[in-house]
């Protein structure tokens, strides 16, 4: 790519993995414990025995995917850069969506922790705009507050929304 | 109550409610530069002392507390005719009731005032948690009025304080004021006086048209298809039924009993989104008056509504299914402050021919229609030469070649099929569905899946996008077609994405947002043109 138009290049650290993994965890559990039901359900009802392990299969292969794969795939395609002029953000797993926004045009923008990410040293970055907000998920508390001071002094420049 | 009911005065009041600063007896301090007529933040001689409503809201208080004791009168009311003395007990009821929401609107009335004070607008109200809320005047940037039956009757204005950050319902709102109260107002919030000239840029909804937009009212042109299938379905079972009667016996009761449910279901829709679009719209009329347009609309209750030009971030155009036959369309602000309001209140033009649209535009928000020119000619003279931006007259070719400024950009001929597949197979699907359901309405799914390819083929032409002077349209939508019009320069952010089929077809969606959160994607466009639209979005230093 040129230097007319930059590609983001900045990426999560490591730790990111961890916790997307950790929140992919909470979805896929439920998935995996209704799968056992289904299987308990097809056995007492007396669906052929293969039935029940066909299900409980199934379940185990989308949460290996929704735990394993996926929040790697995701971490891998996440880039971010922040520009003078812009905060640039590249993301997806099978979708992947590019973003720009004109710093001119934030309004404010929030760091948030939760239980989760305190405990990994994770730090989610919001930007928020009159159309709506955007989300780095995960970076070190040192980038973070780097990142959000830069943004809010990039967007102290007038604006006339 | 005594306490709350004298009117407060500057320096010995106390505050409570959201406003309310324990820490600090005095005015809190206003945010922001001093007014236009150079009154200090820290002025602290009232522009406009501490006074009350009009009376009549002391009545519109009553009735009120009326309205919200109906349920419970009713309820007591239900339980006397156990008792058998119901007359009495309604007597009762009535004498007491009436007393109690009497004296409680005028104890309302007397706690709620208003004020200018230390460049900040103060209203208090409420009796037993006393709110006060306190807004700077540099965040203000209107009064608007509203006029219901009661208000008219009395001659009143219900006041709103509109600031950047409220709705069309405003921080601050005062249920009757009087006019020349309402004047005093403005001019102590350093607010201008309406202009009252003729020659300010307008535009007036005739009555012709009124009717014409509760006719075409939007939820009618998404319902009619619907109402429409289900019709056609029953025809069609009805039709059958010869052939079958061994199978449906009773289908052809029941299928007459469908249409003629459908019959009276649009019949019904019909009437209440044309009583809706006459209330809302009646009278609509829209000026510009300044750095303001000022938009007056309603039947039974007037409102007079001022929004910056500042503000108007962009416009959408919405051609529904029964207005763009008829080269007619409805106009939209979209404003960072109104994003969430219900349609009408963002309103530009409830009905607009579409061909007139970018005069009008150049008349009413020329910062807009300014922007379609590369030069600086003022927006009227430059409006003719410009093609209407939503106009149904753009190239209904497949695929217009990437070219210079100003020509609408669509998908490839090649997009086609992800336009009509996904739509086809939902249709399809939806269809075999019912028929697992009911087989005798077999008919539906190739009936649904024509629908959703006839659908599909109406977004593919509809997709698309124009960036000419620096005005960005993106446009998008299939049985309502919708074209966002924006400055390039004031779009909130703007996204390209692909999904692994895009990417292997070389296709992108394109999508932006504008400042009150609405946002249009084009799908599935060239790839290429659509990084380099989004590489000549990108903000440039110095912008």
């Amino acid at each position: 790519m040129d230097d007319r138009h930059p590609e983001p290049d900045q990426r999560l650290p490591a730790q990111a993995r961890t916790l997307f993994a950790l929140q992919a965890t909470a979805g896929a559990a439920p998935l995996v414990l209704l799968a056992l039901g289904a299987r308990m359900a097809l056995d007492s009802a007396g669906a052929p025995g293969w039935t029940g392990v066909a299900v409980l299969a199934l379940a185990a292969l989308a949460a290996v995917a929704m735990v394993a794969v996926e929040p790697r795939l995701r971490w891998r395609n996440w880039r971010y850069a922040l520009r003078e002029e812009e905060i640039d953000l590249r993301r997806g797993v099978l979708v992947v969506t590019r973003t720009l926004i004109p710093t001119i045009r934030v309004q404010h923008v929030d760091t948030q922790r939760t239980w989760l990410s305190d405990r990994l040293g994770l730090r989610a970055v919001v930007v928020h705009t009159a159309g709506g907000s955007h989300r780095i998920p995960a970076l070190r508390p040192d980038t973070a507050t780097a990142i959000r001071d830069r943004i809010a002094e990039l967007a102290r420049r007038p604006d006339d929304v | 109550m005594s306490d709350a009911a004298d009117p407060p005065r500057e320096g010995a009041d106390r505050h409570a409610g959201r406003a309310g600063d324990p820490t600090a007896p005095d005015h809190p301090r206003p945010i922001g530069p001093p007014t236009a007529d150079g009154r200090g933040p820290r002025d602290a001689r009232p522009a406009l002392a501490a006074r009350h409503l009009h009376p009549v809201a002391a009545v519109l208080a009553a009735l009120d507390n009326v309205r919200d004791a109906v349920v419970s009168v009713v309820v007591l009311l239900v339980i006397g005719s156990q008792s058998g003395r119901l007359g009495t007990m309604a007597a009762w009821l009535a004498v007491g009731g009436a007393a109690l929401a009497v004296s409680v609107g005028y104890a309302r009335w007397r706690a709620e005032t208003y004020a200018v004070v230390d460049a900040t607008i103060r209203h208090r109200h409420g009796l037993i948690s006393r709110d006060e809320t306190v807004v700077p005047l540099a965040r203000v940037h209107s009064i608007d009025t509203a006029q219901g039956p009661l208000q008219r009757l009395f001659g009143v204005y219900e006041l709103h304080v509109q600031t950047a950050g409220g709705g069309a319902r405003g921080e601050i709102v005062l249920r009757a004021v009087d006019p020349g109260e309402t004047a005093r107002l403005r001019t102590a919030a350093g607010l201008a006086a309406e202009a009252r000239t003729d020659d300010l840029p307008r535009w007036r909804l005739t009555t012709r048209d009124l009717l014409v937009v509760g006719v075409t009212a939007p939820q009618v042109g998404i319902l009619l298809p619907l109402v429409g299938g289900a019709v056609a379905l029953a025809d069609s079972v009805l039709g059958e039924s010869g052939a079958r009667e061994a199978l449906i016996e009773r289908a052809p009761t029941e299928a007459g009993g469908l249409a003629l449910l459908a019959a009276a279901a649009l019949a019904l829709i019909w009437l209440v989104a044309f009583a809706g679009a006459l209330v809302a719209f009646a009278g609509f009329a829209v000026v510009r008056d300044g750095d303001h347009l000022r938009i007056e609309r309603g039947f039974l209750q007037r409102r007079a509504t001022s929004v910056p030009l500042a503000r108007v971030q962009a416009v959408s155009v919405a051609e529904g299914l029964l207005r763009r036959p008829f080269g007619l369309c409805s106009v939209r602000l979209e404003t960072a402050g109104y994003g969430r309001e219900a349609g009408a209140a963002r309103t530009l033009f409830p009905l607009l021919r579409t061909a007139e649209l970018d005069s009008r535009l150049g008349d009413l928000v020329p910062g807009l229609a300014a922007a379609t020119t590369t030069s600086a000619t003022p927006s009227r003279a430059a409006a003719p030469d410009r093609a209407p931006a939503g106009s149904p007259g753009a190239p209904a070719g497949a695929a217009a070649p990437p070219s210079a400024d100003g020509d609408w950009q669509r998908p490839p001929g090649r997009a086609l099929r992800r336009y009509l597949l996904p739509r086809t197979l939902a249709g399809l699907a939806a269809g075999a569905l019912a028929a697992a359901i009911w087989p005798v309405a077999w008919p539906l799914a190739p009936v649904l899946a024509l629908a959703g390819a006839a659908v599909g083929l109406a977004a593919f032409r509809a997709a698309g996008w124009r960036l000419a002077g620096g005005r960005l349209a993106a446009r998008h939508g299939a049985l309502n077609r919708r074209t966002v019009l924006v400055s390039a320069g004031r779009l909130q952010d703007h996204s390209l994405g692909q999904t692994p089929f895009q990417r292997r077809a070389r296709l992108a969606t394109f999508s932006i947002t504008v400042a009150s959160g609405t946002s249009a994607a084009v799908a599935h466009l060239d790839a290429a043109p659509a990084q380099a639209l989004f590489d000549r979005l990108r903000p440039t230093p110095g912008r």
